[in-house]
């Protein structure tokens, strides 16, 4: 895996492309420059002159290069990656489009040629580039990933590149992003070896559209899932399955159904689209298990908790009363009038003392808590949020919170992300989470 | 290679349905008790070797649909039956071609109805071989009610192709009948794995209907395909 890591922890970075403002290679120096990469940025053209600032190289041969970035036209990159591979570079990758994509598969396997000749590994062509936020490398034309512990691998560049987007707006960071494009070399199943053993990522989120060798992929993610979860968004749900078979059997296959089993067998948890990926993102990075289906729901609203505790029952999920000794620990720290029973609706009593111990002593008889949370105007949300984070570093059971909601909830949300606390917009929405990571727990 | 696969490919064609349950007899799947007759002398003594009422029905890698044919006679009571539907099958299945090879006819015993499911196998072009299985009759015509898994399957992975079906409740036992024996039909699913693996000549595999009875099961009827 040597060969993978040169991509994400270069000493140097060379990009190849026009410079000119408003063209990929520009945009990528940019990134690269903005982003503070740590090694050296050599942008090359020959054009020479500067950009921001640094020396553009219109010569190469002299220059120690580890990692090439590429998006010159593409019938000029088999002679440049054979004057790359002469000079000893080990890592390319190849942002510029017009291969296989678009049927033009004998250029294609030329460049895959050519970088198995000089042992050079390739990630592309007609990709968005990788991302590394532990070492500010953004070789990337997206805008910049925050930094984070999800690694996010896209068959996709476009999609990628909208992710990135919508985590921003999220705050959600990644600790790496590959768009690997028409994987002429580097494919899904090399990267998710690699991450398996990256201590930067905690959860692997791919985006697919299809595998080329989907027993190798089953293999490599039925270990790599004893590891971290690995999280999967298939495209292509739609498309029927057109074989030809003569068998009952065949005739009833479509492709998705294939992909879903396979998925269940390695243990990826497959998501439906990018923001249920956020979500359970969220949730596995803290909470990469969940060891059984007994929630406890403790709210200081009736409503919310009522819609959290349907979802739950619908999603197979228990939302079980406490027993008689829980029962009778509750009544010597709530007041009279609270509900002694799941969801434990605080009422107006929900300050943030009642929250913190409500949570502690029914811990022993659930495996989840979710905390929601309406405010009050003689309760301050932040305060709550700041007690749960206190709390959960003295329960052993994950806790969820759903504060509810927009502006009224930001620094409260804030807060619990600092204690490592995922927030839902809703219960239901953070059942569902729940409910994925139990069942995926199950086995791993 | 397995002897009735090398034959069948030398002969090219697909394995016929007495190959295919001797098959199935060989890795220990349930089948009813069958004779391939040859000639009508041959259902002398017939009784001795299988029970009747017997179904009967014509075995010819040209004949596909079977009954179109008119090549599936049921409910055959005894030997005096079985001679009257050899010669029915045979001259109708000559009628319906006279081009195809007859190698014969398969009696097998008639077992009771018990509840149809469906296991399957087919090959994906990323995947490789899949194995399918499903409820028969509408569960699986209309409401595709079908589980797939990768093969080689583990315990676990046959376990959930049962449970994961909708299904699953009327294996369970519904309507006043007792559950179905559930342990069978994971046997068949895990020794079908290994049929798959151990053979990759074949290519796909229908063995529908199966009856699933309280305790243990039946494979009434068997396709492979090379």
């Amino acid at each position: 895996m040597k060969s993978i890591e040169n991509f994400f922890n270069p000493h140097s970075v060379a990009i190849f492309a026009s410079m000119k403002e408003g063209k990929t290679g520009y945009e990528i120096v940019k990134n690269m420059v903005d982003g503070g990469f740590m090694g050296e940025i050599y942008p090359i053209n020959r054009s020479g002159g500067e950009i921001f600032g640094r020396k553009i190289y219109p010569e190469f041969i002299d220059l120690d290069i580890d990692l090439a970035v590429i998006a010159i036209p593409g019938q000029f990159i088999p002679s440049l990656l054979e004057d790359l591979g002469s000079i000893g570079v080990k890592s390319a990758v190849i942002i510029s489009a017009g291969f296989s994509e678009v049927g033009n598969i004998k250029e294609e396997e030329e460049i895959k040629n050519i970088a198995k000749k000089h042992q050079m590994r390739i990630i592309g062509p007609n990709c968005a580039g990788i991302m590394n936020a532990g070492c500010n490398l953004f070789a990337s034309i997206e805008v910049r990933a925050l930094s984070g512990e999800t690694a996010f691998v896209t068959q996709s560049g476009a999609l990628g590149g909208a992710v990135l987007m919508m985590a921003e707006e999220l705050g959600f960071g990644f600790s790496k992003f590959v768009s690997y494009g028409n994987r002429c070399d580097v494919d899904e199943v090399d990267l998710i070896k690699y991450l398996e053993d990256d201590p930067h990522t905690k959860v692997i989120a791919l985006y697919i559209e299809g595998l080329e060798e989907g027993r190798r992929f089953l293999a490599q993610a039925k270990k790599t899932v004893l590891k971290k979860p690995i999280i999967a968004i298939k495209a292509g749900k739609s498309k029927a399955g057109m074989r030809a078979t003569s068998s009952h059997t065949g005739s009833l296959a479509g492709e998705d159904k294939i992909y879903n089993a396979a998925f269940k067998q390695a243990g990826i948890l497959r998501v439906e689209g990018v923001e249920e990926m956020f979500d359970l993102c969220r949730g596995l990075i803290h909470y990469p298990k969940i060891k059984g289906n007994k929630i406890g729901v403790i709210t200081n609203s009736g409503g919310p908790a009522v819609l959290t505790t349907d979802k739950l029952e619908e999603l197979g999920l228990e939302v079980p009363e406490p027993s008689e000794s829980l029962k009778n620990k509750l009544k010597e720290i709530l007041p009279p009038h609270v509900s002694l029973r799941n969801p434990f609706d605080l009422l107006a009593y929900g300050g943030a003392e009642t929250f913190a111990s409500t949570c502690e002593v029914i811990a022993p008889e659930y495996d989840a808590i979710i905390a929601i949370f309406v405010p009050t105007a003689s309760m301050d949300s932040t305060i709550i949020a700041r007690a749960l984070g206190k709390v959960k570093e003295e329960i052993k059971i994950p806790i969820f919170a759903s504060f509810m909601a927009g502006r009224l909830v930001k620094e409260a949300i804030g807060e619990l992300k600092k204690y490592g606390i995922p927030n839902y917009e809703t219960g239901e929405r953070c059942a569902k989470v729940i409910q994925k990571i139990y069942k995926n727990s199950r086995y791993n | 290679m397995h002897r009735i696969i090398q034959k069948a490919k030398k002969e090219k064609r697909s394995l016929l349905e007495t190959e295919a349950k001797e098959l199935l007899k060989q890795y220990g799947i349930p089948v009813p008790d069958f004779r391939l007759i040859k000639s009508e002398d041959e259902i002398i003594g017939l009784a001795k070797e299988i029970s009747f009422p017997t179904v009967m029905k014509i075995v010819s890698p040209d004949i596909i649909h079977k009954t179109d044919a008119g090549g599936v006679k049921v409910n055959i009571k005894d030997e005096k039956e079985a001679k009257l539907a050899y010669q029915e099958i045979i001259s109708k299945a000559k009628k319906y071609n006279k081009e195809a090879r007859i190698l014969g006819i398969i009696a097998y015993t008639i077992v009771p109805q018990g509840t149809e499911i469906i296991i399957g196998m087919m090959k994906d072009p990323h995947f490789g071989p899949v194995a399918m299985f499903g409820l028969g009759g509408i569960f699986v015509e209309v409401l595709k009610d079908v589980s797939f898994r990768i093969i080689p399957l583990e315990e676990r992975d046959a376990e959930e192709m049962i449970t994961e079906i909708k299904g699953y409740e009327i294996l369970k036992g519904a309507r006043g009948e007792g559950p179905k024996d559930i342990k069978a039909i994971k046997e068949v699913l895990m020794k079908i794995s290994k049929l798959t693996t151990e053979n990759p000549e074949i290519n796909e595999i229908d063995l529908n209907p199966i009856f699933v009875f309280e305790k243990g099961l039946q494979v009434v009827d068997a396709r492979m395909i090379l």
